[in-house]
């Protein structure tokens, strides 16, 4: 009860306080009004440390960190001399803030801002799940058992080496800020400036700026120096800053409407570094084996050599769009919109000096977009409408220059040739994008009014998706897909409506993983058995060729053919009760996936109602129902090593 | 293997004008949430044999026998298990005096029960929060 006690004293001394400046007010001409609104919050039950509190009522409350917070806030809205200003402001916090408002000069210039800024509590994990010791010490007596059971010591929070435990087939992990709470606050400002020019109304001018912050800490995993075994997370501090500037200007003439936009992203980042030290990187089996190239690390310092590998970087970016719109109004019942985006996107951060085991490639990466689509829209009669539209879209990405470490390989020619197929083998190659595509869609839906009161709609969609680099990414070469859709708009009498529709897809060669799954039988004894081979470097000890291009089976999470049900209605009851309900039905499956089919059955439904007895008095209820069931394939992690 | 998550939300609220210049109103929002896994089992029975996946390793760990024999892998099917409740309810009074100043108060409850927490530890958490301001419209 003491928390309620400063709420109660400010609201008298307030309300004292605004009755003087009401008389005051009351006085003088009335082209002006807003409202004050002052006050605080008491949390009576503060999040504890202890939880993590990413969820439920904490996850983007700012008012729960103190026991007490103020209340600021207020309206002003002015009219006079051709000069009209609207402002509002809220302040609860310093982490949740918001403001907005608007100034028109004789509706020549146009100007309106907004900004608001709040806090988002990010989730904690605490890597439960990277436990499995599948060779405890169970007889203590800290010794390897085989082949497969070699001895491990694991690192303690603080990085140094703590408990010994006995297993190759280990994985685990070590969190280094365990009592971090991560947060991120996100602000947001955003203006608009439009200039009409009364000699000229066909002409407009208009000015967008958006800039976006978010700042906090949150939490990034990487490997630790005893590589994929041991995951290391910690706290990093981010601060990254989006700035937008879009120009626009449209033209009127007759039937015809120009418009051209441009927008020039600045994506700037200025994280803290992050790093983990790495030391005799995949060395293998021996210390004197020779390494081939992982990381890039060549193996040469022996094992006191460590390096500091950066992770969870963001990257500096910059983005360019230019639009192109223009929209013919043919006649009363025809319309044809057609436009044109082009964009490029540079990741400018790998700009440096080639050091490829940071992630610099000594030039920008670029990603280039084209974008052009139409639609035409007709109303034939008063009964039927249609319209056709269609859309391609080109996406190329740089392919950066790999240059890995050179490496001694002590394979013969006849050993090496085994495995010149191998796509990322190589010491030297381009990486390949996954983004390069080409994307086609065209569309036609149709609606007939068949009575007064009941409207049918049909629709045809087509899509097709061609991947430039579908070989090195093994997923499948192109994609089509057919949708088909009907639905009705029934209104039954004045009391009754019903909206019903149907969808089908149907897709072929769906985005997979191929080789996704199902290394076939004697994988893991092809993939290197220690004490062969300890004096030279080993392919076979890789994943790559006994294991992952060795899989058999596609997987992927994408239907190739969905159905999908809908149905709702609105029940005008009664004068004062009104109902209304939802359900709508899902069912897809993929069955070309070469192992177990992908299936899912999703039903989402709903009733709502409200009743008003009187003027004064309005309840609402409303019920929704979820259930979401997928069926998959269950793959198990193997760990060796 | 099935994974599937289910919810049911609940929604009311009411709003009373009891003076023309007094009003009171309430809103609560209740979610329940719950996610499993079932036929689990058919992960020991379509599995992709391989020398390693029932390799004998009794001589090492004898309390288990042979490497990723599912006996040993039973508790996985829990790890995705989801099991929660949310509570939002709302209740707030306003009262706005003829010469245009407002008094209001707001009491606001967030619950929310993680009864099956996992990775992201115990996201439980129960806050009250009141609020009173003054308002003076002009």
């Amino acid at each position: 009860m003491i928390k309620i006690k400063p709420i109660l004293i400010m609201t008298i001394f307030l309300t004292v306080f605004a009755g003087g400046i009401s008389v005051q007010a009351a006085e003088e001409e009335k082209w002006y009004s807003g409202s004050i609104e002052i006050g605080g919050n008491a949390a009576l039950d503060e999040l504890k440390r202890s939880e993590s509190g990413a969820k439920g009522g904490a996850e983007y409350n700012s008012i729960i960190d103190k026991e007490w917070s103020s209340r600021i806030g207020g309206t002003l809205f002015f009219d006079r001399n051709d000069i009209t200003f609207q402002g509002s402001g809220l302040y609860l916090s310093g982490d949740d803030q918001e403001y907005g408002g608007s100034l028109s000069l004789g509706r020549v210039l146009i100007y309106r801002s907004e900004y608001n800024r709040f806090i988002h509590r990010l989730d904690h994990d605490y890597m439960e799940n990277l436990e499995a010791h599948i060779f405890p010490d169970l007889d203590g007596d800290g010794l390897a058992g085989g082949n497969w059971a070699s001895e491990v010591t694991l690192p303690d929070d603080n990085g140094v080496d703590g408990a010994t435990t006995v297993g190759a087939a280990n994985v685990y992990s070590t969190d280094l800020d365990p009592n971090e709470q991560y947060k991120v606050i996100r602000s947001l400002w955003e203006n608009h400036v439009k200039l009409n020019i009364p000699q000229i109304p066909e002409l407009k001018f208009t000015i967008n700026h958006r800039f976006e912050e978010r700042k906090g800490h949150k939490q990034v995993m990487s490997n630790s120096k005893c590589l994929s075994c041991h995951v290391v997370s910690m706290g990093k501090k981010i601060h990254e800053k989006t700035n937008d500037f879009s120009p626009k200007v449209s033209l009127r003439l007759g039937t015809v409407a120009l418009e051209y936009s441009y927008m020039h992203r600045e994506f700037d980042v200025n994280d803290d570094d992050v790093t983990f030290l790495t030391n005799d990187l995949g060395r293998g089996w021996a210390p004197e084996r020779v390494q081939y190239g992982r990381y890039g690390e060549d193996n040469t310092g022996g094992a006191s050599y460590y390096e500091e590998v950066p992770f969870s970087r963001t990257p500096d970016s910059t983005k360019d769009t230019h639009k192109a719109k223009i929209r013919w109004d043919i006649n009363g019942s025809n319309t044809v919109v057609a436009s044109y985006i082009y964009s490029k996107s540079t990741n400018e951060a790998v700009d440096r000096e080639y050091d490829i085991i940071s992630g610099y490639y000594g030039e920008d990466i670029e990603l280039d977009s084209h974008l052009a689509q139409i639609k035409w829209s007709s109303r034939l009669s008063r009964a039927i409408s249609f319209n056709l539209y269609g859309k391609y879209h080109h996406l190329d990405n740089d392919e950066p220059f790999i240059d890995k470490r050179d490496q001694i390989s002590q394979l013969t020619p006849a050993q090496l040739a085994l495995y010149e197929d191998y796509v990322y083998w190589e010491d030297e190659y381009r990486r390949k994008s996954g983004y390069d595509s080409d994307k086609y869609l065209a569309g036609a839906n149709l609606t007939w009014k068949v009575l007064r009161d009941l409207k049918l709609r049909f629709g045809y969609e087509f899509k097709h998706e061609e991947r430039d680099n579908y070989e090195y990414h093994n997923v499948p070469e192109d994609t089509t897909e057919h949708i088909l859709e009907a639905s009705a708009d029934w209104r039954v009498n004045r009391h009754f409506k019903l909206d019903g529709g149907l969808e089908l897809e149907f897709i072929d060669d769906q985005y997979a993983a191929i080789k996704g799954t199902c290394p076939p039988w004697g994988s893991f004894d092809r993939y290197g058995s220690p004490g062969a081979l300890v004096d030279r470097f080993d392919p076979a000890r890789a994943y790559e060729q006994p294991i992952y291009s060795a899989r058999v089976a596609e997987r992927s999470n994408l239907p190739n053919f969905v159905f999908q049900p809908r149905i709702k209605g609105h029940w005008h009851i009664s004068p004062s009760l009104n109902s209304s309900f939802h359900l709508k039905y899902r069912y897809a499956e993929n069955d070309d996936l070469g192992g177990r089919d992908w299936q899912q059955d999703q039903v989402v439904a709903g009733l709502n109602l409200v009743y008003t007895p009187m003027e004064k008095l309005t309840l609402s209820a409303g019920y929704t129902y979820f259930y979401d069931k997928y069926e998959s394939q269950f793959c198990i992690a193997i760990y060796d090593g | 293997m099935d994974y599937r998550t289910e919810a049911h939300t609940i929604l009311t609220s009411i709003s009373y004008n009891i003076l023309p210049n007094w009003s009171i109103s309430s809103d609560l929002a209740y979610t329940m949430g719950r996610g499993d896994i079932t036929n689990f089992d058919d992960f020991n029975s379509h599995r992709y044999d391989d020398a390693k996946l029932d390799l004998d390793v009794s001589s090492v760990n004898p309390n288990m026998p042979y490497l990723y024999d599912a006996a040993y892998t039973n508790q996985m099917d829990s790890y995705s298990d989801l099991d929660y409740e949310q509570l939002d309810f709302n209740l707030s009074t306003s009262y706005i005096m003829d010469n245009g100043i407002g008094l209001h108060f707001n009491y606001t409850l967030f619950y929310f029960d993680d009864q099956d927490p996992y990775v992201y530890g115990d996201q439980g958490n129960t806050v009250h929060v009141l609020s009173g301001f003054l308002s003076y419209r002009f």
